[in-house]
């Protein structure tokens, strides 16, 4: 099963950098502008001048396949995003946020999301370390219950208040959702697929997601038969993910496992298969396996 | 219990390491970026696919050699043309997220014009089984691990518990003495496919 935090070294990396960007902190600066009341511009030192938080969020890729591996958890620390654009003063119909990457890659966030008092931040350390240059040295920005490529841009340098109807970003450009939530997932990490096991107790346990909304429930059943509920660690916050346990007494032959979660609203996954253009991939997650 | 870190801490750290990056030009320890590294990364080098039947996958998009790369195996499938046959049985066979899911495998897998070649009542009896027979066919076409061309030749357990003999070298290779590889080395997330043209039959 997946450990709660995953290591820098593991977690995933999905982006458009041919060349890492390498920005040096000194010469780092963030410019805050568009649709703002004033301008703001920031140096590294300035950025950790201001309060800093400490969050856990559990971060996943729209194009993580169902049962991928483009999902991962970090304890985060940095400057919350709220505050900076309150300081800025946000004007009417700036519904989108406009943010850029060191290397002109842009990423667009319904404002709103930002400014709802989820802890939407400006990443400096991830893991109890500067971020590394893979994941965004020296400022990312996360923004819990998004997906990715609509909210966490990495070697952040530029912050632009605007409108959906003014901007495209990158990847909405080529046809992916302009609007993106986290889609309620569940995953199987144990047994691993097509494994042969001894007949008996077979501990069967993975993790489940729907950052901002959290998880309820887990379920599990083998070879279509009736959902048995999974025991659940206790839950860390609605911005993380949570492990799953359910201990089958597994008898001889191919047996087919099956997890769909429910989330924090009472939703449950739906059954139905989307692949993960344009807005995130949906199904629950199966694994084949033979006991003997 | 949360440890809030010392901002002089964390400043110095972050710093220093400023320095070094303005400082440096050898990469130290960061990899080259390429291609998500969620996975582990493939055992062969890309492009070095070989076989008359590699003409056929498609030169750009997902279904190219580049976009298969990137996509788990059963994806990968689904996005060539000449495995439709067996992304379908894939499908029926509900080993789609199992086969994405596996961790470093070799697939070996049959063309659509290898699927027209068995006979009618095989074929039949195989779909009217999924969760049995398709499923065993279809185990039985894929091994553990991530065979390179080098590592080809001799005989390998399949996931069904048979095994396969694989004879020849080079660029020539033939799977149970009648299923020679018409595209090998094919490159996928999680597994190294050589598509093959014929259905290996488990015996019993």
């Amino acid at each position: 099963m997946s450990s709660f935090f995953t290591p820098n070294r593991d977690f995933y990396r999905v982006d458009t950098a041919l060349v890492v960007p390498r920005i040096a902190a000194e010469d780092w600066r963030l410019r805050v502008h568009g649709r703002v009341e004033r301008e703001l511009a920031l140096d590294f030192s300035q950025l950790l001048a201001r309060p800093l938080i400490e969050r856990d969020i559990t971060l996943s890729c729209v194009s993580n396949e169902v049962g991928g591996r483009y999902v991962g958890t970090a304890r985060w620390v940095g400057v919350p995003l709220r505050d900076l654009l309150e300081e800025a003063g946000v004007r009417p119909g700036a519904d989108q946020l406009v943010s850029r990457s060191a290397d002109g890659f842009t990423i667009g966030t319904p404002t709103a999301a930002v400014l709802d008092g989820r802890d939407a931040m400006l990443a400096v350390a991830m893991n109890g370390e500067p971020l590394p240059l893979t994941h965004g040295f020296p400022v990312r920005m996360l923004v819990p219950g998004l997906y990715g490529y609509v909210s966490a841009t990495k070697w952040l340098v530029d912050l632009e208040l605007t409108s959906f109807d003014e901007f495209d970003p990158y990847w909405v450009r080529r046809g992916w959702a302009r609007q993106a939530p986290v889609k309620t997932m569940a995953r199987i990490d144990t047994p691993r697929p097509l494994r042969r096991l001894p007949a008996g107790q077979v501990a069967v346990a993975g993790v489940a997601w729907a950052q901002h909304r959290g998880i309820r429930r887990v379920e599990v059943r083998i070879d279509g038969g009736p959902w048995r509920p999974a025991r659940l660690a206790a839950e860390h916050s609605a911005d993380t993910w949570r492990q799953w346990v359910w201990p089958w007494d597994a008898t001889s032959g191919r047996h087919t496992l099956e997890v769909r979660a429910t989330d924090g609203t009472g939703a449950t996954q739906p059954e139905d298969r989307a692949p993960p253009f344009p807005d995130g991939a949906t199904g629950w997650h199966s694994v084949v396996v033979g006991v003997a | 219990m949360r440890l809030r870190p010392s901002r002089q801490v964390l400043v110095g750290t972050l710093a220093g390491l400023a320095l070094l990056a303005a400082g440096c030009s050898s990469g130290g320890g960061d990899p080259a970026p390429a291609a998500p590294a969620a996975t582990q990364p493939p055992a062969a080098a890309a492009g070095m696919n070989f076989g008359p039947a590699c003409s056929a996958v498609p030169a750009s998009g997902a279904g190219s050699f580049m976009g298969m790369a990137q996509d788990p195996v059963a994806t990968a499938a689904s996005n060539n043309p000449v495995l439709s046959s067996l992304v379908g049985a894939v499908k029926e066979a509900g080993l789609v997220d199992t086969l994405n899911s596996a961790d470093g495998i070799t697939v070996f897998a049959p063309t659509d014009a290898a699927f027209s070649a068995l006979p009618k009542a095989t074929l039949d009896a195989a779909m009217a089984d999924p969760k049995g027979l398709l499923t065993s066919v279809l185990a039985y076409h894929v091994v553990e691990g991530r065979l390179s061309p080098e590592m080809l030749a001799g005989t390998h357990k399949t996931l069904q518990g048979g095994t396969i003999e694989i004879t020849g070298s080079g660029e020539s290779f033939k799977v149970n003495g009648q299923s020679s590889v018409v595209c090998g080395n094919v490159q996928t997330a999680n597994a190294t496919v050589y598509i093959i043209d014929n259905v290996l039959m488990p015996k019993g």
